[in-house]
């Protein structure tokens, strides 16, 4: 049970504080409501090199870092297809300084074009170096624009391409910031050893005093329901063969949701989990496979992928994982089976509440999907999925015209 | 109420950061426990450790097929049922070997830590080495082996580690597709001399009640004690200078590794000197390798140093991944870089800065349970007293402009490193 306090400023600013005795050190996490999924088609990669940019000084301070190292402190950030999340961690005793920093940047970037410039040629390193020269770096591009045809979680945070953060310019830049970085657009929740008192009033001192921007409403076109089976197969220079599976699945906040978690945790989650024994280990079909879900806000991917091992061919690896996928759907799971994935997820859970910055990131995130009491409510959610609604849900998601299949494929090989 | 926003807030320094000691027991059997009861969750970590790893093996990849092959079947379960245990009871079974020592650790929640740590003594003590789950393994690892190869980084580590230490001395380490088609028999040797549960540490930290102290005994402390001798590995810090390209058609980036191996072990006086100056140079985000080659030239998405002690060698080494085009210009800029730090004593504010950020850090990392486990282990297997880590932070005052200097002109000299780029020059 994480225990919370909420109060929201006048400009709109959620601030939520989470009292921890145990640490020395406080989490300060700095949620944006923005992330890969606003941008314009014609420009992507925004949000992620807009995270960047961030770091590149403020109205009033012209370097982010180095006062936070001063006061021994550390940050970094990241940004997704749905948020923008900044965090810092430092002594409980210097907490007043995350307060002093964010609230500049929060206030006004500096906007410098040397920033701008350096940050886009890091960003492209970036690009290429978890993209572009790493073997099966570039899947997503396009694994993405095949499972989605108009929404935009068919373009990657990264960008859809490199030309994309090239043609980035200071105008364009000033006004994502207008429109995504005011406080009515933020959350910010403060863990560690703090009195509700002390985190108010540096609230109100420090972000208390910046105007409310215009609110953001979001409008984004829903993807269409897929209408029929989708395949793409690649060539490139990887040593195996791979496939990926995607299908559509519920929104973060669907109903559904937990029980098609549970669904990825029974196929692959755990060395004896069903593909990992059958695919892996007894029929030696994939050297390595995995079940998982996006976990996206909007409407998203449920993915099945594997390295095919040597020797097998590609047809069959691929009809080998719809056997599997077959039987979850046809055959109630049993009680054991159930269990066991639901201890699995509420250990987890439960080693996730040993750090004051995890609990930071994870309250920010509920309260983004609506509640940040939603924290407490998780494990109870995943206990009441039956093995009904696991087949309900997998008979639901895992119909073939509801697939978009990659074929990632060895040029190296027969 | 009106405050300039371009002051800083006053800044407390950290003047210490105390670490709780362990509390030592021994098991019926003499089994060495140290425990860090540190949390009110449920939960615990234990870890088996043994003092052997990849160098003490007698054939390559012995260690760590042996430490992965346990949970493959014990003579009273097969590998399908240790995993359905082990997944049912929400634990977490991991082995990590490195070149010194082998760790089993097991994550469970409290209510489940008699089952866990059966099966965790279980595949330590009686495994099979199944034929048909190690060929299996053998030729995953080899595909795992291959895909990551690929990659320009771990090209490029591999090579450094060819180059780092002669080919007699037992951290070398060259691994070839071959190598994973290991013997079962040496598996079971490795096992038999290496991992005899009564020559184990163990390290127990989360909530540890006096239940679960007694579960271990009751489990682990019965374990018959056998005597097996343990090679000493002999300390190398000869150093080897050469510059290695390997060529890859087509790569954007190049991955660059450029490192030393040095003359003193982590119990001498330079050690923390030294880290002072690492930390200056590519250990923090604003270190002086980041300042240049990421926020001012834009070559690279991340460029570090490090500094890392082995029991019997302690190694240097800087590592990016550059715009390929930008190669040359990069090795030209850490050459810089290094010879600034000979030829420039660093100025107190940013010696100071650097201090701070190091104090910080070590706060963190001595933050929690599990991370005050893993300061005091380090510190037990290398031999240090608990004044090493008590005394740190003052240590760390006590570094000068001076002796940074002087450590750089002694040890950062292009003329002693080995360099490997893989990419393009």
């Amino acid at each position: 049970m994480i225990r919370f306090e909420k109060f929201t400023l006048d400009n709109g600013l959620r601030i939520l504080v989470h009292k921890d005795q145990s640490t020395p050190i406080v989490a300060f996490n700095l949620l944006y409501d923005v992330g890969a999924r606003d941008e314009m088609e014609n420009q992507t990669g925004f949000a992620h090199l807009f995270e960047h940019l961030m770091f590149g000084g403020s109205i009033n301070i012209n370097d982010f870092d180095i006062p936070l190292q001063e006061a021994g402190g550390e940050n970094n950030a990241f940004t997704s297809n749905d948020l923008t999340n900044y965090y810092a961690t430092l002594p409980v005793q210097n907490l007043e300084t995350a307060f002093w920093l964010d609230s500049d940047r929060m206030l006004s970037l500096a906007f410098s074009e040397k920033s701008l410039s350096v940050q886009k040629n890091v960003v492209i390193e970036e690009f290429k170096q978890r993209y572009l020269n790493q073997p099966y770096g570039d899947v997503w591009l396009l694994l993405r624009p095949l499972a989605y045809t108009i929404h935009p979680y068919k373009w990657a945070t990264i960008g859809k391409e490199i030309a994309h953060i090239e043609g980035a310019e200071m105008p364009a830049v000033r006004a994502f910031f207008e429109k995504h970085y005011g406080p009515q657009n933020a959350i910010l929740c403060v863990s560690g050893n703090v009195e509700l008192d002390e985190v108010s009033q540096l609230a109100l001192k420090y972000f208390g005093p910046l105007p409310a921007r215009e609110k953001y409403v979001r409008s984004i076109p829903s993807e269409p329901k897929q209408d029929g089976y989708r395949e793409l197969t690649v060539k490139r220079n990887v040593p195996a063969h791979a496939i990926y599976k995607a299908f559509h699945m519920c929104e973060r906040t669907h109903p559904d949701y937990h029980a098609a978690d549970l669904l990825s945790d029974l196929l692959s989650n755990g060395h004896s989990s069903r593909l990992q024994r059958t695919l892996v280990k007894e029929q030696g079909v994939f050297s390595e496979i995995s079940a998982f879900i996006m976990g996206s806000h909007d409407a998203g991917l449920f993915v099945v992928t594997g390295k095919i091992a040597d020797g097998i061919a590609v047809e069959i690896a691929n009809n080998c994982i719809d056997i599997e996928l077959e039987k979850i759907k046809n055959e109630l799971v049993d009680d054991h089976e159930l269990q066991k994935v639901k201890n699995r997820l509420e250990s987890t859970q439960m080693f996730n509440e040993m750090t004051a910055l995890n609990k930071a990131m994870n309250l920010c995130y509920y309260e983004l999907l609506g509640d940040a009491a939603l924290i407490n409510c998780e494990v109870e959610k995943y206990n009441a999925v039956n093995s009904e609604q696991i087949q309900r849900v997998a008979k639901e998601i895992l119909q073939k015209k509801n697939c978009s299949t990659l074929f990632y494929l060895s040029k190296n090989k027969v | 109420m009106n405050f300039d926003r371009a002051v800083s807030p006053k800044v407390e320094p950290i003047n210490r950061v105390d670490i709780p000691l362990p509390e030592k027991f021994e098991l019926t059997n003499g089994i060495p426990v140290f425990s860090f009861d540190l949390t009110e969750l449920d939960l615990i970590r234990i870890e088996i450790v043994f003092k052997s790893g990849s160098a003490h093996e007698h054939s390559t990849l012995g260690a760590d097929f042996t430490a992965k092959m346990l949970r493959e079947g014990t003579v009273a379960k097969s590998g399908k049922e240790i995993a359905d245990y082990i997944d049912y009871h929400g634990s977490f079974i991991e082995q990590t070997i490195s070149k010194d020592i082998t760790t089993f650790t097991l994550f469970t929640l409290t209510k489940f830590v008699h089952q866990t740590i059966e099966v965790l003594a279980e595949i330590i003590d009686s495994p099979i080495f199944p034929e048909n789950e190690l060929e299996t393994l053998k030729k995953n690892e080899l595909q795992k082996f291959q895909v990551n190869m690929q990659k320009n980084s771990v090209a490029c580590k591999h090579e450094f580690g060819k180059l780092l230490y002669p080919k007699s001395h037992p951290y070398f380490s060259n691994v070839l597709a071959n190598d994973f088609d290991v013997n079962r028999e040496q598996l079971i040797q490795h096992h038999k001399q290496f991992l005899n549960l009564s020559d184990a540490t163990i390290f127990v930290a989360g909530k540890v009640t006096k239940d679960v102290l007694k579960t271990i005994d009751s489990v682990i402390g019965k374990v018959e004690n056998r005597n097996s001798n343990k090679s000493k590995i002999k300390r190398i810090d000869e150093v080897v200078a050469t510059k290695v390209l390997l060529p890859k058609n087509g790569a954007v980036q190049s991955a660059i590794r450029i490192g030393r191996l040095l003359p003193f072990k982590k119990s001498s006086n330079d050690f923390i000197p030294f880290q002072v100056l690492n930390t200056l140079l590519g250990g923090y985000f604003s270190s002086r390798l980041m300042a240049n080659i990421r926020e001012d030239k834009g070559f690279t998405y991340g460029i570090g140093s490090g500094l890392l002690a082995n029991l019997s060698s302690t190694i240097f080494l800087i590592a990016t991944e550059v715009n390929v085009n930008s190669t040359n210009e990069t090795l030209k800029e850490i050459s810089f870089e290094m010879d600034r730090l000979k030829t420039e004593k660093v100025s107190n504010s940013e010696l100071s800065r650097v201090k701070k950020f190091m104090t910080g850090s070590f706060l963190r990392s001595s933050d929690g349970p599990f991370n005050v486990s893993d300061k005091y282990k380090s510190s037990y297997f290398h031999g240090l007293d608990n004044e090493f880590n008590s005394l740190y932070l003052s240590k760390i005052q006590d570094v000068s402009s001076e002796n940074v200097r002087d450590l750089a002109i002694k040890y950062l000299n292009d003329k002693d490193m080995i360099e490997v780029v893989v990419g393009n020059r």
